[in-house]
């Protein structure tokens, strides 16, 4: 209907009905929710906003660059000038932290946007079409968990080099594949739904039953999947890092922050370690109080991990 | 109306699903979830399947949509054999065969609008063209089973369990189906709602001509609705007859039996004298279905013959036919012989 021309419009318009109520579009209300059901989870919310915000605007913030060296200043405590002291190079921290917050945020992200999509790709493949093709591939992701994570970190970087790029992607493999569980289970339960019957006798094809009527279900399993990988993901490259097999210097990385500089100049300069040591507390602690609100507000079904593990043994034995 | 040709015709259908155990996946046994069944359904009427639960009547209606896999047995659909249909002509036969469920709550997408929900079977087979003409449509479904146009906005949750069902008639109606398959459609709703979905099933078959094919065990409900009506047991016909004569006039033991469960509402002893629940015993596992008659362990009038051989159905009067020694000339003497 066209309601340019105004009078024309008034008297040609059918009335028509009142448009419902809205309260509050859909993300602000379920901030809004956020924030009254559970507090701790909207600071954690802040905290990755935080994290977000330093990580984009890490060159307005500090605009002297991480890797400025200045000899004179070595080693300097906290004070007004570097408010987070400086290393054995004189370079400040403040910046260096800043600098590792982009850096997390760009590993976290890459990496767990590509766990997330092997894990809906397999979980989706593997729990909805079933049969021979999910023999398969659960076989292999068996496989692939038999290995302890370090170990397949460590031939992973042994066999691609340190690097950025190298370790988002094997660190998105990684958390890929095991994540593809989770989905294929979420995808199996979906399955069952009679509406998923009744779409399929009706004809529809398997992309439209895919779209419609499964991954609506698997949402909200993926978006908890999405911020728990997140805290994982960063500490699994400060933990890399850490160990001289992630990002390699002068890149500043927390867990390199940590090891090389942190460890040698632990006695003269403890800011060296403790700053960003508490960097990567609060993230992780804040991305996972977030996402246990997530978890508790959009999938009721994954709260309470031992007690629902206890109901479930109780409810085998026939206590 | 029975028509030269029927709309559907199954013979000798058999849907057996293997039982795996243990990792490996050793076979372990067969479910004969339906063993033999065959009927047919004509143009126009509402066939009953009866029986208990677990007896193949709902494998036998996923069956027909082509949802479960089959082991034996022909289908035809209008003249068309669809037993093993290529994927253009299993599209086709799930626009021209539809079903509604006995779950309202699970049976419709709590994501969806009812728009959606009722509009999808339009969308899967690009029934309309435009968006206000879907909606029209939409509309119009609904209206057609009693609710409101401008209930389309809403979601499922916010409906009663008939609604629901209404709704989910509404969907199996979008695709102008000739045949809908209900598997228990009232048996999950109030007696009272009960009534007023039978009702608008029996309308809406007379307005727009449709067959149906009725799945349920509440006998009372099939005496209503239902033209014809197959008995089935342990995944096999035992008897068919008119609604009439089925129930005036049972022929096989079970049916005699199953009739005879039927509860009378009426507390005057010398009615109550003849509610009869005869029947002991439970249904035997269709993993391991007893030999000969599967019904003989249950059956009054068993005989060794029963024990060995399996019955074929006969008709034993027009449009009436029973699977059961008794009732087998060639048998009879058989049986008489023995005895």
């Amino acid at each position: 209907m066209n309601a340019s021309v105004e009078p024309a419009a008034v008297t040609a318009t059918p009335a028509r009905p009142a448009k419902r109520r809205k309260p509050l579009p859909k993300p602000l209300a379920f901030c809004a929710r956020l924030c009254r059901e559970r507090p701790l989870g909207a600071v954690g919310a802040l905290i990755c906003l935080l994290l977000l915000f330093t990580g984009i605007f890490a060159d307005l913030i500090a605009p002297q660059g991480y890797n400025a060296i200045n000899p004179i200043d070595r080693l300097k405590a906290p004070s007004a000038e570097y408010w987070f002291g400086t290393d054995q190079l004189g370079r400040d921290i403040f910046a260096r932290v800043v600098h590792g917050a982009r850096l997390s945020v760009i590993v976290a992200f890459a990496a767990t946007t590509l766990s997330i999509v092997i894990s809906a790709l397999l979980g989706i493949l593997s729990g909805y079409f079933g049969g021979r093709l999910d023999m398969f591939i659960q076989r292999l992701v068996d496989g692939w968990m038999c290995f302890p994570d370090l170990i397949l970190l460590i031939v992973a970087v042994a066999v691609l080099g340190p690097g950025t790029w190298q370790i988002i992607v094997i660190l998105g493999l990684l958390f890929g594949i095991s994540g593809s569980r989770i989905v294929r289970g979420a995808v199996l339960s979906a399955r069952q739904n009679v509406y998923v019957h009744a779409a399929q006798s009706m004809g529809a094809s398997s992309t439209r039953i895919l779209w419609h009527h499964i991954l609506p279900n698997v949402m909200a399993p993926l978006i908890v999947l999405y911020t728990t990988r997140l805290a994982a993901v960063i500490l699994a490259e400060s933990g890399l890092s850490f160990l001289g097999l992630g990002i390699p210097p002068p890149s500043p990385s927390w867990g390199g922050m940590l090891s090389l500089d942190g460890r040698s100049y632990m006695f003269q300069a403890p800011w060296l370690a403790i700053i960003p040591g508490i960097a990567l507390t609060v993230v992780v602690f804040g991305i996972n109080m977030f996402g246990d609100a997530l978890r508790d507000m959009l999938d009721p079904r994954m709260r309470g991990g031992s007690g629902r593990y206890l109901a479930r043994v109780k409810r085998a034995i026939g206590v | 109306m029975p028509n030269a040709e029927p709309l559907l015709q199954v013979s000798d259908l058999r849907v057996h699903f293997p039982l795996q155990a243990g990792l490996l996946g050793r076979n372990a046994g067969t479910v004969k979830a339906v063993d033999g069944v065959a009927f047919h359904i004509d143009r126009g009427e509402t066939l009953g399947l009866v029986g208990e639960s677990g007896c193949g009547k709902s494998t036998t209606g996923l069956a027909m949509l082509r949802m479960s896999p089959l082991t034996d047995g022909r289908i035809h659909f209008d003249g068309e054999d669809i037993t093993h249909p290529d994927k253009p002509a299993l599209k086709r036969l799930r626009r021209r065969m539809q079903m509604v469920y006995q779950d309202p709550f699970g049976a419709l997408n709590p994501r969806m609008k009812v728009l959606d929900i009722v509009g999808e079977p339009l969308r899967v087979h690009r029934l309309t063209q435009g968006r206000a003409a879907y909606r029209e449509k939409v509309m119009g479904l609904l209206e057609k089973v009693g609710l409101k146009a401008e209930m389309a906005d809403r979601y499922p949750h916010e409906f009663s369990g008939g609604q629901r069902q209404r709704i989910g008639i509404a969907r199996a109606l979008a695709a102008d189906p000739e045949l809908i398959i209900c598997d228990e459609p009232v048996s999950a709703l109030d007696v009272s709602i009960q009534a007023q979905v039978i009702n608008l099933l029996e309308d809406l078959q007379k307005e727009l001509g449709l067959t149906y094919l009725f799945i349920a065990h509440d006998l009372a409900v099939v005496r209503h609705l239902c033209h014809r009506i197959v008995v089935m047991y342990l995944g096999r016909v035992v008897e068919v007859a008119d609604r009439e004569t089925l129930y005036d006039n049972p022929q096989h033991p079970y049916t005699q039996a199953l009739l005879g469960a039927i509860p009378i509402a009426n507390p005057d002893p010398e009615v109550q004298q003849h509610f009869n629940p005869s029947l002991s015993g439970e249904v035997p596992s269709p993993i391991d279905p007893p030999p000969g008659c599967p019904f003989h362990p249950r059956c009054p009038h068993a005989t060794e013959l029963c024990r060995r051989e399996a019955p074929r159905a006969l008709e034993i009067e027009d449009r009436h036919s029973v699977a059961c020694h008794l009732h087998d000339p060639d048998r009879a003497q058989a049986m008489a012989g023995n005895l």
